[in-house]
């Protein structure tokens, strides 16, 4: 599978926080699901993708080639959402349909009509009127009408209901029927990128802590209920943290086929993604 | 770029009513004090302050709004100063009309008339070269202090001048000046002002290229 973009030792340093050292490769044609706690460094990650931040080491590259030697107009390819960056509350779609086609030059005005439409955003109704999921359906609207083969969205659904939740997940599994697009969601709503990442890279205190295909991680992971003593016996290279109950333990673990023929006698649950999460930063250490 | 000017324009088209009202509250009070320069002076001022929400706009989000377009940072910045140059000289355009007509009532010198109106908007031209780079650097809120300051100085300019409007001599001084070198002043202040504007232009280039968002 070819490389989208390729994040190699991506590292920035703050007063109180640094993104430490994430590298990882982004397939074309995949949703990459980035996930962590608030502060979790999700938002300075995207950041650094679209050459908002300068880096203090590392590189970023996009089909090979580094972003810093990238031609300026390598994001009229790209559509962005950004939390907390709103269009003026004074402006209507239709304005801020004419700003796009000004800046876009692959603008595509009938499909963003047409998103309108689909979506009943009203184009002469200012944004400041609009709630907040339909300002959020104007943002994809805009990042959808460009031909943008890369979509970033940061905390593209929080706070939105789960009707609309749904909506935009499945306008990003359309997005992603194309081979050549890519989608990186960032999001603390880990069943909304169970629904749609085919990859999840966990964030945790600016450290990429997981980065693995998502099936790979509901089918290899999961989550054992046992006694203290039965939490001796197992392979302690397979435990990825334990919760220690006053009777009993909850442990994660990474081969749970692996575990279920060595020890049948042990219930074993499915793990989801938010399992894992939270047993890797609440979770003891083995 | 294009884009970049019709966002500011459409952001703050909404106070064009609020400025059309407080103008005309403006003209009214030079037609009555018979003094085009009060109109020139407050309707500038008003004007460069509507242009203090297209930077607060971009400060609330952070500029990482346009960040995220394909523009290069040194379009972004361009684009601020041709649009707020493009703004003055419209402002310019209104008020001096308009100031011209008061003058025409008041029966006073036109040739004043004008040229308060070109110093004006050199002055706030200035002004703007000042904000700007404020504005980028530290924040909205501090350039709208700087603001205050330079528009204080004309008033202590104001004060002077009419302490020597009551001195004759220095009255028939200040006529003799002007009506010799009237040109000459007036081109000079407008070029210090275009100049003073490209270094601005140069030092937020130099501002906005280290910024991060």
């Amino acid at each position: 599978m070819d490389t989208a973009i390729r994040l190699h030792n991506v590292t920035k340093n703050y007063e109180s926080f640094t993104l430490d050292h994430i590298t990882m490769d982004i397939p074309k044609g995949c949703i990459v699901g980035l996930v962590g706690e608030n502060g979790a460094g999700k938002t300075t990650l995207l950041k650094a993708i679209l050459d908002m931040i300068h880096l203090d080491e590392g590189q970023i590259s996009l089909d090979g080639v580094p972003v810093s030697r990238l031609s300026y107009d390598w994001k009229k390819e790209v559509g962005v959402i950004l939390s907390g960056l709103d269009f003026a509350a004074s402006m209507n779609a239709r304005e801020i349909g004419n700003i796009m086609a000004g800046t876009y030059e692959n603008w595509q005005q009938n499909v963003y009509e047409a998103y309108l439409q689909r979506f009943k955003i009203e184009p002469g109704k200012t944004v400041q009127k609009y709630s907040k999921g339909m300002k959020m359906k104007l943002n994809i609207a805009v990042a959808l009408s460009h031909q943008a083969k890369l979509l970033i969205f940061d905390e593209a659904t929080s706070g939105l209901d789960p009707i609309v939740r749904d909506d935009i997940l499945d306008l990003l599994l359309e997005f992603i029927q194309d081979e050549e697009h890519t989608a990186i969601i960032s999001s603390h709503i880990v069943t909304d990128l169970e629904k749609v990442a085919d990859y999840i890279a966990f964030l945790h205190e600016g450290k990429l802590k997981f980065y693995m295909n998502k099936d790979e991680i509901l089918y290899h992971y999961g989550v054992v209920r046992c006694s203290p003593q039965q939490y001796q016996k197992l392979p302690k290279e397979l435990v990825k943290g334990v919760r220690k109950g006053n009777f009993s333990y909850d442990v994660l673990i990474s081969a749970k086929q692996k575990i279920h023929q060595s020890f049948p006698e042990i219930a074993i649950d499915n793990a989801g993604i938010e399992d894992v999460i939270l047993y890797l930063v609440k979770g003891e250490r083995v | 770029m294009k884009g970049l000017i019709l966002k500011d324009f459409y952001s703050i088209k909404n106070y064009f009513k609020i400025y059309s009202a407080t103008f005309l509250f403006f003209l009214i009070y030079a037609v009555c004090m018979k003094s085009p320069m009060y109109l020139i002076f407050m309707g500038m001022l008003m004007g460069v302050s509507t242009l203090f929400n297209v930077l607060s706009l971009d400060e609330a989000s952070g500029f990482a709004f346009a960040m995220s377009l394909p523009v290069t940072r040194k379009q972004i910045v361009r684009e601020k100063y041709l649009f707020f140059a493009g703004m003055i000289v419209i402002i310019w355009g209104l008020t001096t009309v308009l100031a011209m007509l008061v003058n025409l009532y008041a029966r006073q010198d036109l040739k004043e008339c004008i040229f308060s109106a070109l110093v004006c908007t050199a002055f706030y031209l200035m002004i703007m070269s000042l904000i700007i780079p404020v504005a980028m650097k530290l924040s909205v809120q501090k350039s709208r202090y700087v603001m205050l300051v330079c528009v204080a100085l004309p008033c202590v300019i104001f004060i002077v001048w009419t302490q020597m409007q009551e001195n004759a001599q220095m009255l028939r001084m200040a006529d003799t000046v002007m009506s010799q070198s009237f040109g000459m002043i007036l081109t000079g202040i407008l070029a210090a002002a275009v100049l003073i504007y490209a270094i601005s232009y140069r030092i937020s280039l130099q501002i906005f290229a280290k910024k991060e968002f």
